[in-house]
């Protein structure tokens, strides 16, 4: 099939990429912000499943993000458990959560839909301030352990890079899967017409609910991985705000695609980066973004690239014709 | 627990509320006549407070700058309306959403490049002696608050009902085919609806400065409290969202005072949650909510 | 002769329009029942509560012997009733083909963990299921246009991709609302002939709503009339058009025009 080799060749072209990268980097910072540049992808992929195929919108997914985070954070820190358990039990946790909480918010659509994602990123987010015995409160959660996978505790960043590389190929090569499949059509479907997709058998609920809780489960591990690599969790990094920024690099990013929303995340995570020098002008920059993303590219920047490709090809391809 | 304290709880709960009433106004307005829940609502309550904060700091008297306050808001919610929303009437509801968002975003970091990220205090109205009865203290603020509120919530009573202008606004909700057959401007109405909400978001920002402070950042809470405050009274309907600001004010004060003043925001989202859950019409709503 | 489809006593009400009043509809197995009716008669509304989509407040819905007044419109549609819409319902985003196998849904048999990891059983099925989606387009004439854009397809094509989505699902009962709405002449012609085919080749038990009296007295062997909610005669063709309420309630309609 045509699709699933372009999918093959586009992953390797990518490994092979990510795996060069940091040997062609000069400084050591760039490799650290690229790791935090692969867990937010790791986060919009997932995302990106949710708003961009089953148009189902999110603003609460910092907050899973967030609960990756500090369950498996506290559960190393504080209880001591193995890291490799602490995260599984986090990412299973986080899942069992996000499937509680979609049962009653995925029957919702639109506005509502919004604003209750909205609300219960807001209380887990208040939860992580005030739940200061178990959190440590607004100034962070500190003393969580490096991540150890096999035995070997991944101290260098190189190591960690790779792994966090790894987990985001993966999480790519899932959703790749994913989408050019029964149920990646049934997701599709019920984006533009619920009825239609009943109408052929599609259990619509179950299928949101699927795709939040998947998306859910990839946030978790982003935010298992982003524990155990700073070794430290404050509430700041989970709240709206950081909800709201996920929702930019998926616009940013183009709405349904994997590679779109891969570029996205990396670009806005080293956006920040090369604008030090005017440090607040970042809150200006995203509202744009999304304004202007939404109003001339809602296909993003990989659909706007494809589409202005196609225009001067039609363009060439009439004006062939017409001599 | 005394009279004293509950009366005093029910105080702070109606003032903080008749602000989170006047935002759900906000977004009831702008709902009702486009069809489009505005999540910069909150910034317009923001924009109030800062502006006045800002006009009266250069020198402006209080209730002058107060007027210019709401004023400057409203031009900002014509702005909005103007270069944002109009040019894409027609795109679907996730779309409109991510749209609303960036403007909210954009205008709260203009006003952060602009003022920074300090919290700011407007002077009270008239003066801080607190009036004392039955063992509750009561700020003259607090007067003006609940004038203010009211005065508001007639004048656009009588505007909805009495005026043209007021009732193409509604003809518009109802069916804008049908209104723009009549002869009806609905995108001019679409850009009074902004105009109005963001006056009125404005006003309930401004009036409230004294009390609680202000700075870049309070229009996000104040946006969701607004829009909880709409769904409480049933989306659409605007006193019912005047009515649950006010609610949801004195809940959240009962409870910062008689549970956790900790978890005190946590108590509207949880009161929107199940509410959005169970009943998204709103307590005084009927019919279905939008579940299609 | 057993029904494979009866409804008994169904009412729905909007408000206070009283959609459909206690109408009863029985659907021979193998057969091209009809629904005929003015416009508001609530025919519409008659498929809404087969395939459930719209709730009654009242009456009962069964469907191959089992009574299904409960289940949920995506359990109809698994067990075999599919229907096309009105106004269309078309994937717009997806391709003329991925529609097509959307509608295979309920055959394709694997799970989640097959299509995360692309197992063996996984691109089996997906072959079987594309090749099946093909033939169904080829069966409508459509095979040209597979990896069209669906929501770039003219009016009429639009309206045959949704009747290869629906024939993809093997139903056994398959209820279109209106295929001939907008269509010309010579395409409606087709459409008649393309609906005996669905029957005559794959036995798919048909109901169609229609206002196109031609094509529905050619085709039909069985025609039920609806007007205001209300059961006025039912029967086979040949009857129904002889039938003095039906040509009073047509002729009304005709006066009205
Ligand atoms: N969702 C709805 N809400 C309110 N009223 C409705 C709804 N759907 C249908 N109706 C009303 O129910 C009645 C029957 O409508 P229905 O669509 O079933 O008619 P129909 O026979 O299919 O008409 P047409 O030939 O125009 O398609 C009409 O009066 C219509 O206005
Ligand atoms: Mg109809």
């Amino acid at each position: 099939m045509a699709p699933t080799r372009k999918n093959l060749l586009g992953l390797g072209a990518w490994t092979l990429l990510m795996a060069l990268t940091p040997h062609l980097l000069t400084n050591d910072y760039y490799v650290s912000t690229l790791i935090i540049g692969f867990f937010n992808a790791i986060i919009v992929v997932g995302l990106n499943m949710l708003m961009g195929y089953a148009g189902q919108i999110s603003l609460g997914h910092g907050a899973f993000y967030g609960l990756g985070a500090y369950v498996s954070g506290i559960l190393a820190a504080t209880y001591g458990v193995p890291v490799e358990a602490a995260g599984l039990i986090a990412i299973i946790a986080t899942g069992l959560i996000a499937w509680g909480i979609g049962i009653p918010t995925l029957k919702l659509s639109g506005h509502y839909l919004a604003m209750a994602t909205l609300g219960f990123g807001v209380i887990v987010s208040i939860v992580f301030n005030e739940a200061v015995e178990t959190t440590g409160g607004p100034s962070g959660l500190t003393g969580i352990p490096r991540l150890t996978l096999f035995g070997i505790t991944m101290e260098s960043d190189l190591s960690y890079y790779y792994v966090t590389g790894l987990a985001l190929t993966l999480v790519m090569a899932l959703s790749l899967n994913l989408i050019q499949s029964r149920l990646g059509r049934a997701l599709r479907a019920l984006h533009t017409s619920e009825r239609a997709a009943e109408a052929v058998g599609v259990d619509i609920a179950r299928y949101k609910l699927f795709v939040f809780v998947l998306s859910a489960v990839f946030a978790a591990l982003a935010g298992v991985l982003y524990a155990h690599y700073l070794g430290f969790a404050a509430p700041s990094s989970f709240g709206f705000h950081f909800s709201v920024t996920l929702l930019v690099m998926v616009v940013l990013g183009g709405m349904a695609s994997v590679w779109g929303a891969v570029a996205g995340a990396l670009f806005l995570t080293a956006l920040p980066e090369f604008l030090r020098a005017f440090e607040n002008i970042e809150t200006v920059l995203f509202g744009g973004i999304l304004i202007l993303g939404m109003m001339f590219l809602p296909s993003g920047l990989a659909g706007g690239t494809a589409k202005l490709t196609r225009a001067l090809l039609g363009r060439f391809r009439v004006g062939a014709r017409r001599v | 627990m005394d009279l004293g304290s509950l009366l005093q709880y029910l105080i702070t709960g109606v003032t903080v509320g008749a602000t989170y009433g006047l935002t759900g106004l906000g977004f009831t307005i702008i709902f009702n006549t486009t069809g489009i829940i505005n999540f910069a609502q909150g910034e317009f309550v923001m924009l109030g407070g800062m502006l006045g904060v800002a006009a009266h700091a250069a020198g402006v008297p209080l209730p002058l700058a107060v007027l210019l306050a709401v004023a400057a808001a409203t031009l900002a919610g014509a702005l909005m309306e103007r270069t944002f929303i109009r040019p894409v009437a027609k795109a679907s509801a996730v779309n409109l959403i991510i749209i609303t968002i960036g403007a909210s975003i954009l205008i709260r970091g203009v006003v952060m490049l602009i003022f920074g990220k300090d919290t700011f205090a407007l002077p009270h109205f008239s003066g801080m002696e607190p009036i004392r009865f039955l063992g509750a203290a009561m700020l003259p603020q607090s007067l003006w608050v609940l004038g203010i509120t009211l005065l508001l919530l007639l004048g656009l009573k009588s505007f909805f009902s009495r005026t043209m202008w007021g009732r193409g606004m509604l003809a518009c909700s109802y069916d804008p085919k049908a209104a723009a057959l009549m002869g009806i401007n609905v995108s001019r109405m679409a850009m009074a609806s902004f105009m109005i909400s963001a006056a009125v978001g404005a006003a309930g920002g401004v009036i409230l400065a004294p009390i609680t402070l202000t700075a870049y950042d309070v229009g996000i809470l104040l946006g969701l409290k607004g829009f909880a405050a709409c769904i409480l009274g049933g989306l659409g309907n605007p006193f019912g969202a005047a009515a649950g600001g006010i609610i949801l004010g004195v809940l959240e004060s009962f409870g910062a005072g008689l549970l956790s003043s900790a978890y005190k925001d946590a108590i509207t989202f949880v009161i929107l949650l199940l509410l959005l859950f169970v009943r998204p019409t709103g307590l005084f709503g009927k019919g279905s909510g939008e579940r299609v | 002769m057993s029904s494979l489809l009866a409804m008994r006593g169904v009412t729905v009400r909007f408000g206070g329009v009283v959609a459909l009043a206690e109408v009863d509809l029985d659907v021979a197995l193998g057969s091209i029942t009809s629904i005929i009716g003015p416009n508001g008669a609530g025919k519409t509304t008659l498929l809404g509560v087969a395939s459930g989509m719209v709730q009654a407040a009242a009456g009962a819905v069964s469907f191959l012997d089992r009574d299904v007044s409960a289940a949920p419109a995506h359990a109809r549609g698994a067990a075999g009733m599919v229907r096309t819409f009105q106004n269309l319902e078309v994937f717009s985003n997806m391709t003329v083909l991925e529609n097509v196998m959307t509608g295979c849904h309920r055959h394709v048999g694997y799970g989640v963990v097959d299509c995360l990891l692309r197992t063996g059983r996984f691109r089996r099925e997906e072959r079987r299921c594309r090749e099946h989606a093909l033939k169904r387009l080829d069966f409508v004439g459509l095979a040209d246009k597979a990896e069209s854009r669906a929501g770039d397809l003219p009016y009429g094509l639009q309206r045959r991709m949704e009747i290869a989505r629906a024939i993809a699902a093997d139903p056994t009962l398959l209820l279109l609302d209106e295929p001939a709405a907008g269509l010309n002449t010579r395409e409606t012609q087709a459409l008649g002939e393309l609906i005996t085919a669905i029957r005559e080749s794959q036995g798919v038990t048909i109901v169609l709503v229609e206002h196109d009296m031609d094509l529905v007295m050619r085709i039909s062997d069985a025609v039920m009339v609806l007007k205001e909610g209300r059961n006025l005669a039912v029967g086979p063709p040949e009857a129904v058009q002889k039938d003095p309420e039906v040509i009073k309630a047509y002729l009304g309609e005709d006066d009205e025009d």
